[in-house]
């Protein structure tokens, strides 16, 4: 489990740390993961300025928080419960994310048998750009966008993501199916909209 | 010592893509599922659509970097170098 007590003031460095070996460890463990705590961000915020301000908190975080990070476990899903716990504690807001797709409605089968006969590789799914794969994981609703980021952004496995999320292993296997099979169906349409493949009748 | 791999069927290797995708079956029910998608083109078309599918979104959602002020104004705040930004 990453335990998360975070201190109210400033703390200069777990025992036997230096200051300037402090800087130097989080320097080489932690920051090179500061693009990925980025993407999860403005993933989870919605908006940039807003993932900015997450980023810099959490960074800001995990750096007076560093003597509690044990040595030997991952990084990334350390820094990612910050993230999330500041998110969900101070940036989550009842506010309108824009449309939210409903992932009940969706079939539990692959996009594969609709596309078989036309494109069995999915070769269609390379023409969408970045944008608007980016505009569909926001579609998804909350807590299986943040499944699928965990996993497929910041390469967490099932019980980092479990830990993180504070949910069973089951759930996140659950969440992280349906999260896939919603954004595929979701970039389905799009591309038959776009022209990109066109719909097979079932 | 050597035994069959246990079978399974298509339904069963169905619910265990993702998981076999993402390296999170342990290695008797990965070498079960392989097995199985040897057996059966269908299972291993619609294995690879997937997998090629999950490769497709983590490349998409992986290009998008923090900017550059962010980075200065994180490493300048923690006195940072800054030498090690690249993951």
């Amino acid at each position: 489990m990453y335990t998360l007590i975070l201190p109210e003031t400033v703390e200069v460095g777990p025992v036997g740390f230096s200051p300037d070996e402090k800087r130097e460890a989080f320097e080489k463990e932690a920051i090179p993961y500061l693009d990925t705590v980025y993407r999860v961000a403005l993933r989870l915020a919605g908006d940039s300025t807003q993932a900015d301000d997450l980023t810099q908190e959490t960074m800001l975080k995990a750096y007076k928080a560093w003597h509690q990070y044990k040595q030997g476990t991952n990084v990334r899903a350390w820094l990612l419960t910050i993230l999330r716990h500041t998110f969900i504690n101070e940036y989550r807001r009842e506010k309108n994310r824009g449309t939210t797709v409903d992932i009940t409605e969706f079939e539990q089968f692959t996009v594969f048998h609709d596309v078989q006969e036309v494109d069995p590789e999915g070769r269609f799914f390379d023409r969408i750009v970045d944008d608007e794969v980016l505009r569909a994981i926001d579609q998804l609703p909350e807590e299986f966008r943040e499944c699928l980021v965990l996993s497929d952004i910041a390469d967490l496995s099932y019980a980092e993501i479990a830990d993180v999320m504070k949910v069973p292993v089951g759930t996140v296997k659950s969440r992280l199916f349906r999260a896939r099979q919603a954004l595929q169906r979701v970039l389905y349409d799009y591309a038959v909209e776009a022209g990109y493949i066109k719909r097979s009748v079932r | 010592m050597t035994s069959e791999p246990m079978q399974v069927d298509c339904k069963e290797a169905a619910k265990r893509l993702n998981e076999l995708i993402d390296g999170e079956l342990t290695p008797e029910v990965e070498e079960t599922i392989e097995h199985h998608l040897k057996d059966c083109a269908r299972c291993m078309a619609v294995f690879e659509f997937e997998e090629a599918f999950c490769r497709f979104v983590k490349i998409k959602a992986k290009r998008q970097t923090a900017p550059e002020g962010l980075k200065e104004r994180i490493l300048k705040e923690l006195g940072l170098s800054g030498n090690s930004c690249n993951e």
